[in-house]
């Protein structure tokens, strides 16, 4: 079998893409503040408030009252980020070095927003991944608007209900035609990579407009709003399979 | 953009990493490319890549480059932030514990952008070596082959060597707001080894080779200087060793030497870069921001000459998720910093293709002028240290925290003696009391003296006794002044009207201001422009005949209010008006000494300033009096006879429009 390799670059514009002009407006988010202490002192400080740039080097009593009145600030101890630094070096690729990460990482003082997941992710690693197989792969495709340069394929390959490898998948070996035809860049992958794998095509506004509005909180409306472009054929499925359409279903009306 | 001649560099490159590339894709996107004036790109040549290259796609990626009339940069030498793997290093180094490098406070030197966290190895260690020098004759093999078999291929291409993982052997843990603090350097066991056997060499040097100067030196006190001098020389010695490696087969391989920074990948940026696996916080611009202005200060030198200075922005790090007026900022203050010093900044491919056609639009136009040298960074003060990613004087006060804060982009940090030779326009040179004074170093600095500059050295600076002679010789030669400006101390005239300034003094004892205002002063070094928000960063580039480009940049989330204040009258205009249409514009000038200006969040505002320095105000002077006279010529014609007009044929007959 085939490595597929992990492109973080295009990963991240595929499930986490952003709206040209979208960005700037990131500025205007809640101000959240990270600080990093090594013996009661601030050590190094992440922070959208220019103004908490001036303790590093100070008491750390000295920002917790300006932490506190902020909703999103926190303190983190060097020590503890160290350490799961050197745990992380002991996972070999980036999802499973994320993973220690997030268990090791922990605020002493307040709290942060975690990092936003994907929606697609978040419901293959979390319930489905529990009735899907334990190695399979999610195809998808972008047919209509393009940015110049940006790929229209992306290939996920999960194991064990985790993220294992990604990238824009090689079809030099498929004919212009046969690319063309959803299904049978199905096939070819499967026998590639030898797993199962599905489908998606659809255009690339509407992902980025589900991928936007997941991001923004608006959880079951995605699934509402993928659920509707399936029966109204703006998202094909390659194959059409009744369980996964079933499986969209449920998630749109049940949360499931 | 135009392709670079032999050691010459385009100030902005594209980064296509070939590896990572379908084959299928990759003539679509150097096409795309081509067709947006890009006729140069620059790549990384992965170790691991290079040494299992079965497809050969480093070949085709050539072909392919010159097949469409473009040219390459290869950059060989192992670095930080490739897209690769353990960016690019083969698996098998990592089998043995004992490879990895450690930090000053023996933990370990993590690079954590993705495709993986890894620890970097040490450079120093046998394995290493023995790993590194196959991978070089392979290389060397391959460009060998080229320049045998095709010709115009290797023709096109431009290999880059660069320092390496060196300054990334630091420790993240550092309170203050320099992130070079403290000792850096690889502390592993085989660089160890090294160490000791490079200070045992040391010892035995003519002028450390009395009882009295062995036993002075082989103290505690003394192994901060040794170890900071040490990993200077590793550097060094490794540039040389790949130098000579890539010599072999490949005869007449345009070789470029660079110093390549990674912000993203920097030890300073360790704990955010890892905070954004876990939270949602949004990226350290401000850290990001330093970094460019630590980083563009240091000049490295290899074999005389000095290295290009290069800076890379990854699209793995927190650079892809800063806003595009954050992207913004940084990029064309990287561009200015190290564009002005003949460097360049390497930006993804698929960052370049996300950037607006305006803003692209600009950068090519701040680009172009960086390429002819119409925009330079000036060094008007060098400081002496003996290890450039290094900062530490122990409990001696040190001139380079000082002079940055007041000379800023003009002064340069460097740790060889080459640096003396090389810039010439250069007159003031500090040396930094972590360095070690030999005969042989106080006469280099003797010579720089006899060439009419002036050095500046705390008599508290280690010395030798052979050294402490010399530097006494100064003053019982010739009578010394005694200064009491700011700190007391002593200035030696050199008979070719260069001179000492003898400092030995501390912190607490000086008015840091008053006394480098005076030293300036004694140099002729002008501070043309004070700005009065701290805030606010201000870069001078240097135009020629009293012109110079300010760009003023507010990193900060608020729009600044900022007060430029000149050392005399000047003209100032909008910098890209004139630069776009390549006009002069004078007469959309505005003339004061001080100017008001607001500065939004994240914005960079670019003046064109004319009348610096003595030729400047005579240019200003002569400029301002032509423009009276024609207007009152103007006056005097449109009274005397009726109907003139200046927007008439006479008038512009007369040369007046």
């Amino acid at each position: 079998m085939m490595e597929l390799g992990q492109d973080w670059i295009h990963f991240k514009k595929f499930l986490h893409p952003k709206k040209r002009g979208a960005k700037s407006q990131d500025l205007k988010k809640a101000r959240a503040s990270i600080v990093i202490q090594n013996q009661n002192r601030v050590m190094q400080v992440i922070s959208e408030t220019d103004e908490i740039y001036t303790k590093v080097g100070a008491p750390l009593s000295e920002v917790l009252s300006q932490l506190t009145s902020e909703k999103k600030g926190a303190v983190i101890d060097r020590e503890s980020l160290d350490r799961a630094l050197t745990l992380a070096l002991k996972g070999d690729r980036i999802f499973q070095q994320m993973e220690i990460l997030k268990k090791e990482i922990k605020p002493i003082q307040g709290k942060w927003e975690s990092l936003p997941q994907s929606f697609l992710l978040k419901s293959l690693e979390g319930l489905w991944g529990k009735v899907l197989p334990s190695q399979f792969g999610v195809y998808l495709r972008f047919e209509g608007n393009r940015e110049e340069g940006s790929s229209r394929d992306f290939l996920i390959l999960f194991k064990r209900g985790r993220v294992d490898q990604f990238d824009d998948p090689d079809l030099s070996s498929v004919s212009q035609d046969r690319q063309k035809d959803p299904e049978q860049v199905i096939k070819v992958l499967k026998e590639r990579y030898g797993v199962p794998v599905q489908g998606f095509v659809m255009d690339r506004l509407d992902w980025v407009e589900w991928c936007g509005r997941f991001e923004n909180g608006d959880h079951r409306a995605v699934w509402k709003l993928i659920a509707k472009a399936l029966r109204q054929n703006r998202v094909q499925l390659a194959p059409f399979r009744w369980s996964v359409a079933s499986m969209i279903g449920a998630r749109a009306v049940f949360g499931l | 953009m135009v392709r670079p001649e032999k050691t010459v560099i385009y100030p902005l490159q594209v980064l296509v990493n070939y590896w990572a590339t379908k084959p299928a894709k990759l003539g679509i996107k150097l096409n795309l490319l081509r067709r947006q004036g890009i006729s140069h790109v620059a790549t990384f040549v992965p170790w691991q890549a290079a040494e299992a290259d079965v497809t050969h796609s480093l070949h085709r990626f050539l072909q392919a480059i010159v097949d469409r009339g473009m040219t390459v940069s290869l950059i060989v030498t192992p670095e930080v932030g490739v897209d690769h793997l353990n960016s690019g290093l083969p698996k098998d180094l990592f089998s043995k514990p004992d490879i990895l490098a450690k930090n000053s406070d023996e933990s370990l030197a993590i690079s954590a952008l993705p495709p993986n966290f890894f620890a970097l190895p040490s450079l120093e260690s046998p394995e290493f070596q023995k790993r590194y020098q196959q991978y070089l004759v392979r290389l060397d093999g391959i460009l060998g082959d080229l320049a045998r078999t095709q010709p115009k291929l290797f023709e096109s291409i431009q290999v880059i060597l660069t320092g390496s993982f060196w300054k990334y052997y630091r420790s993240p843990q550092t309170m203050s707001d320099d992130s070079f603090n403290g000792v850096s350097g690889d502390c592993s066991l085989s660089s160890e080894l090294a160490y000791r056997h490079y200070r045992d060499g040391l010892f035995l040097q003519k002028d450390c080779n009395s009882q009295l100067s062995t036993s002075k030196f082989k103290t505690q006190e003394f192994e901060p200087i040794h170890r900071q001098a040490y990993a200077q020389y590793a550097e060094e010695s490794f540039r040389l060793r790949t130098l000579r490696a890539l010599r072999k087969k490949a005869l007449g391989l345009n070789l470029l030497q660079a110093e390549l920074f990674t912000p993203e990948a920097d030890p300073a940026y360790l704990y955010s870069q890892t905070l954004q696996y876990v939270t949602a916080i949004r990226p350290d611009f401000p850290t990001l921001d330093r970094l460019i202005t630590e980083s563009c200060i240091r000049q490295s030198y290899v074999e005389e000459q000095q290295t290009t200075p290069l800076l890379h922005w990854t699209s793995l790090g927190g650079f892809a998720d800063l806003s595009d007026s954050e992207k913004q900022f940084l990029l064309l203050k990287s561009l200015l910093l190290f564009g002005g010093e003949g460097g360049s900044v390497l930006l993804d491919e698929s960052e370049w293709l996300e950037l607006s056609p305006h803003f692209k639009n600009r950068l090519e136009v701040f680009s172009r002028t960086l390429s002819h040298q119409e925009l330079k960074r000036e060094t008007r003060a060098l400081c002496l240290v003996p290890h450039l990613w290094s900062n530490n004087t122990g409990k001696k006060a040190s001139f380079w925290s000082k002079i940055k804060t007041v000379l800023g982009s003009h002064a340069r940090l460097v740790s060889s003696f080459d640096a003396l030779d090389s810039q010439k326009e250069c007159s003031l040179l500090f040396v930094e009391p972590s360095f070690l004074l030999t005969s042989d170093r106080v006469q280099k600095v003797q010579k720089w003296v006899d060439q009419g500059k002036t050095a500046v050295i705390n008599l508290q600076t280690p010395m030798t006794d052979a050294a402490r002679d010399l530097v006494n010789k100064l003053t019982t030669n010739a009578k010394p002044l005694q200064i009491t400006l700011g700190a007391h101390y002593q200035i030696v005239q050199s008979e070719q009207a260069g001179q000492w300034v003898l400092w030995d003094g501390n912190d607490q004892s000086t008015d840091w201001q008053r006394f480098l205002n005076s030293i300036l002063g004694l140099s002729k070094i002008h501070r043309d422009v004070r700005w009065s928000d701290p805030h606010a960063d201000l870069v001078q580039l240097d135009r020629g005949g009293g012109k110079a480009g300010v760009f003023v940049f507010n990193g900060t989330r608020k729009t600044l209010a900022v007060e430029l204040t000149f050392e005399y009258e000047v003209g100032i205009g909008d910098l890209a008006t004139i630069l776009s249409e390549k006009t002069h514009a004078s007469e959309d000038e505005a003339h004061a000494k001080k100017f008001e200006i607001e500065v939004p969040p994240c914005g960079v505002l670019p003046f064109a300033v004319s009348g610096l320095g003595e030729e400047g105000r005579e240019k200003l002077e002569a400029e301002k009096t032509s423009g009276l006279t024609l207007r009152h010529a103007e006056s005097a014609a449109t009274s005397e006879l009726s109907g003139f007009s200046m927007a008439d044929d006479m008038g512009k007959e007369l040369g007046v429009i």
